[in-house]
């Protein structure tokens, strides 16, 4: 089965052009104020970079960064260490995670971010190969998940076919969709 | 499907490098179980390109205080005060920055699975990827392995990447191409017995002529220029040299090495710095400070006896034989730029970024990166580029930028409107906004002040001024480092800085001490002059004064290095008169922090340095590797594979006999009969390997089986060898105890 290296992106709807001095100083916040069992250590500045991580904060058992990849920006979630339970589970709290890192920026830095869409990239070249294989063995636990997330709207994923590329999905959902929502459907 | 790396690049890695690897990934299960010792598994993964980062001592400054990071791993350690948990940096060796696209595709591959995504070019043709945990290694080693990289001491008291030019072979002055030389020596020196036992690490560089920058030999333990003599070709040797604290210019070791003799030359160095080096004191380590304790001639006469004595190794020569193997081709035949239209910025990146190579019809393509970072989507994508205009001769350099070799001329807008869409098409390489800096504060243990927040500040000003800069300063080179270490090589700047600190009205404010004048042609050939500290913030304004009166006020011609040495300190001094100052906190409290950071300045966040490596002797080095061997014949055995644990308990304690016997005679051959002959000679009929107890039992353990023949190999037999290993590898540290109490 799949992996616990789980990667979640969330795109901005509102708050493109906060700076990337912003973003550093809300995650130095989060560190400064943080008390939870994880470990956040550090932030780094990678705005000088085109389409990357413009700021990224690291943990040890997840980084999260505000994510410019296709240009696109974003909050990406990182998974890195293993987080309990079967491969479903893991999905599960990852997207929660991202889903509650969305709302918590929201609340504190002015930006919006689209539920209605979402990449989801599965970190792990050896087990999780961008493949049919791959595609086929998390179809039943991903369809699941979706359908709990958005609670039983029209959904399409699309897999970036790539095979250098990581295992990508790009999710879509009918509707209008919060992460605040998203969240209430996970609960 | 395979479930593990291991299996999945069985058949891709070289064995030895595969075997390697598997002792690490032992070495670290062992460390876990608390069976090496912290200061052995530091040098260890160090000579493994592991390295520390900042904050590894499980604890970060967050602007008002210090708060300690709570890892998992508790107080396992990977290295004096170095949690096992934290994230480190896994520096990859690029012997003469030469890259592949299949190489390029998996550094991208790992930088995405166990970095943060960002790939790093260092000062030496090195990549580095940072945040990496330690158990994340092998894998990482393997898959690298895969594609012919290694990452074996890349860090560590070994010889470092090997540097060269990385216009070798297409250089318009240069002598001959330094490339395959550099890459002979490279693999010679990799992991040889004479180059395991240094006080500090040993840096080498190459370049094809004498009046460009090439491969900055002189700043370099040991540097070679080409040369012809005689129709023959060879290498003006210089040794010696080096930046750091103290910058030493390197000393004329020969005016012209023939080939045949480069390799036991370096070899026969090696020698004399593992044995003659500085091995206490970290600071005078390195072995420019040999060369000044002894001289250069009592220096070359020491290497010169040594040379003599040098067993005959084929490999010095076989090379020679492989020399016109190296080829490079190109992809595409040679065509002019004829009537394309050419983008609106085409002709500042051209400028910039291209150099026609001595071929005709071909140009190099500098691919400027920032920091010297790329994303791993950038490489991958850079790759599949390559893949469309060349054949593989791609090269790091160490201004921290990729280049493009043998690109056609009917190519290059081609190519340039590619770069564009990848965020890759960076106008001025080479120029005043290629700053090159050292990773300082943001990852570097050792780091002082911000250098890639000051070099990031730079950048962004400097391009916004760049068309208005005068032609006599645009092409200046500007270097930082985080602290006086160098790595930024701050020192052959026209305008370099370093890190420091000032204690002022209570509270630490980072400063830069600046550095003028050095010269980056002529490989190096002359160190900038220290004009004094400024505080961070007013680093720009220095810049701005000091490069206003040059273009104000130089006699024709003159360059900046003269122009310095004209005008001196003290006028240096007034110049920068008023940006030594720094306001008092309330009111402004900007200069208390640093480039690209919102803390409040501290150098509470400083650890200890692993530049320096670990000093661990080699008998310990040895002994501890004999260890991993006996506990993998542990595991072989729990596996109910007899035979190995047989056989690799027995190369434990082999091993560990050859390690004793070493400190008596260096040139102990590699086969068993003779290592067994010099052990009994030395160390059983002497008595030196002798328990009070038990007599000579544990050598006889050795002794036994190696003259065993073993019909079946049962578990029996095996498990008593594997104890058996175990004792003679006890006895064999408390021999080399009594030995150092002696």
């Amino acid at each position: 089965m799949p992996t616990h290296k789980i990667s979640v992106k969330f795109y901005l709807d509102q708050g493109h052009n906060i700076a990337p001095e912003t973003w550093f100083k809300t995650f130095n916040n989060w560190i400064s104020a943080h008390n939870g069992a994880d470990v956040l250590l550090d932030v780094a500045d990678y705005s000088h970079v085109p389409n990357g991580p413009v700021t990224l904060l690291i943990g040890h058992e997840y980084d999260i960064s505000i994510d410019d990849t296709d240009a696109k920006r974003g909050l990406l979630y990182n998974r890195k260490q293993p987080n309990g339970g079967a491969f479903a589970q893991q999905l599960s709290s990852a997207v929660r995670a991202a889903c509650t890192i969305c709302q918590r920026l929201e609340a504190e830095d002015a930006v919006a971010f689209r539920g209605n869409e979402l990449r989801l990239i599965l970190n792990d070249r050896l087990n999780a190969p961008n493949t049919e294989n791959t595609h086929n063995a998390i179809k039943d636990d991903l369809q699941a998940f979706l359908h709990q997330l958005y609670n039983g709207s029209e959904v399409i994923a699309e897999r970036r076919k790539d095979t250098g590329q990581r295992f990508t999905l790009d999710i879509r959902a009918e509707g209008d969709w919060s992460v605040a929502k998203l969240l209430k459907n996970l609960s | 499907m395979a479930t593990n790396w291991k299996e999945e690049l069985r058949d891709l890695i070289p064995e030895d490098l595969s075997a390697e690897i598997d002792t690490f990934e032992a070495q670290i299960e062992q460390k876990k179980q608390g069976q090496i010792d912290d200061r052995v598994f530091a040098e260890t993964r160090l000579r493994r390109g592991v390295y520390g980062q900042r904050y590894d001592n499980g604890q970060r400054f967050d602007g008002q205080v210090t708060k300690p990071l709570h890892y998992p791993s508790g107080d396992l350690l990977k290295g004096p005060d170095t949690v096992w948990d934290a994230p480190g940096m896994q520096r990859i060796k690029i012997p003469y920055g030469g890259l592949t696209t299949d190489q390029m595709e998996v550094l991208a591959d790992i930088a995405e699975e166990y970095s943060d995504g960002i790939l790093h070019i260092t000062t030496r043709q090195d990549i580095q990827i940072h945040y990496v945990h330690i158990e994340d290694t092998p894998d990482l080693m393997r898959r690298l392995a895969a594609v012919g990289i290694t990452t074996r001491e890349a860090c560590g008291n070994s010889i470092r990447n090997v540097t060269a030019c990385p216009l070798s072979g297409v250089c318009h002055t240069e002598t001959f191409d330094v490339t395959p030389y550099s890459h002979a020596l490279a693999n010679f020196l990799l992991g040889h017995p004479d180059c395991q036992d240094f006080g500090r690490k040993f840096k080498i560089a190459f370049s094809g002529c004498a009046q460009e920058a090439c491969g900055l030999t002189s700043m370099h333990d040991m540097g070679m220029i080409a040369r012809i003599k005689d129709g023959k070709r060879g290498f003006e040797t210089y040794v010696g040299g080096g930046l750091g604290a103290v910058p030493h210019q390197a000393k004329l070791y020969s005016e012209f090495l023939p080939p045949e003799e480069l390799l036991p030359t370096a070899q026969a160095i090696c020698r004399v710095f593992a044995r003659l080096g500085e091995k206490t004191n970290r600071a005078r380590a390195r072995i420019k400070f040999l060369v000044a304790k002894l001289g250069i001639e009592e220096f070359i006469r020491l290497v010169e006896e040594e040379r003599k004595i040098l067993p005959e190794d084929p490999a010095w020569t076989a090379y020679l034989d492989n020399l016109d193997n190296y080829i490079e081709e190109p992809l595409k035949i040679a065509a002019p730029l004829n009537g394309v239209a050419r983008p609106k910025a085409f002709d500042a990146w051209a400028e910039t970024n291209i150099y026609k190579q001595r071929q005709e019809g071909y140009v190099v393509a500098t691919i400027c990166l920032p920091l010297g970072d790329l994303t791993s989507e950038q490489m991958r994508n850079l790759a599949n580029i390559a893949r469309k205009y060349v054949k593989d001769t791609i090269r790091a350099t160490v201004e921290q930028n990729i280049i493009l070799r043998w690109v056609s001329e009917s190519d290059v807008v081609s190519l340039y409107n590619d770069l564009c869409e990848l965020g890759l098409a960076e106008p001025g390489a080479g120029t005043i906004v290629d700053v090159t800096a050292c990773p300082g504060t943001d990852t570097c243990k050792l780091g002082i002040s911000s250098s890639r927040g000051l070099a990031a500040e730079l950048r962004t000003q400097l391009a916004q001024q760049n068309l208005q800069l005068d032609d006599a300063i645009k092409n200046f080179r500007i270097k930082i480092s985080g602290c006086f270490n160098s790595c930024g090589q701050h020192h052959v700047a026209d305008l370099g800085f370093y890190g420091n600190s000032r204690k002022i009205n209570g509270y630490t404010v980072p400063h830069f001490q600046v550095v003028l004048g050095g010269q980056w042609t002529e490989n190096a050939a002359s160190y900038g002059l220290a004009m004094g500290a400024i505080p961070s913030k007013n680093i720009p304004a220095v810049i701005e004064r000091i490069t206003d009166n040059y273009v104000e006020n130089r006699e024709k011609d003159e360059s900046f290095q003269a122009y310095i040495q004209r005008i001196g300190k003290k006028d240096v001094k007034e110049l920068l008169q008023g940006l030594t100052q720094v306001p008092a906190h309330e009111i402004d409290s900007s200069y208390y922090t640093d480039w690209g950071d919102i803390r409040e300045f501290t150098i509470g966040d400083m650890g200890k340095g692993e530049c320096a490596g670990e000093v661990v002797s080699l008998v310990q080095f040895e002994l501890s590797g004999c260890e991993t061997e006996s506990f993998e014949s542990q595991i072989h055995l729990e596996e109910g594979d007899y035979e190995a644990a047989y056989k690799t308990a027995f190369s434990a304690m082999l091993h560990a006999a050859k390690a004793l016997v070493k400190t008596q005679f260096l040139d102990v051959p590699e086969d068993a009969d003779a290592i067994v002959e010099e052990f009994r000679t030395r160390f059983c009929d002497t008595e030196l390997f002798y328990n009070q107890f038990a007599g000579a039992k544990f050598a006889n353990y050795l002794f036994r089986v190696h003259e065993e023949e073993v019909a079946e190999y049962t578990r029996d037999i095996a498990h008593q060898v594997v104890e058996e290993a175990q004792l003679f590898i006890e006895e064999a540290y408390a021999c080399y105890g009594q030995m150092n109490v002696v």
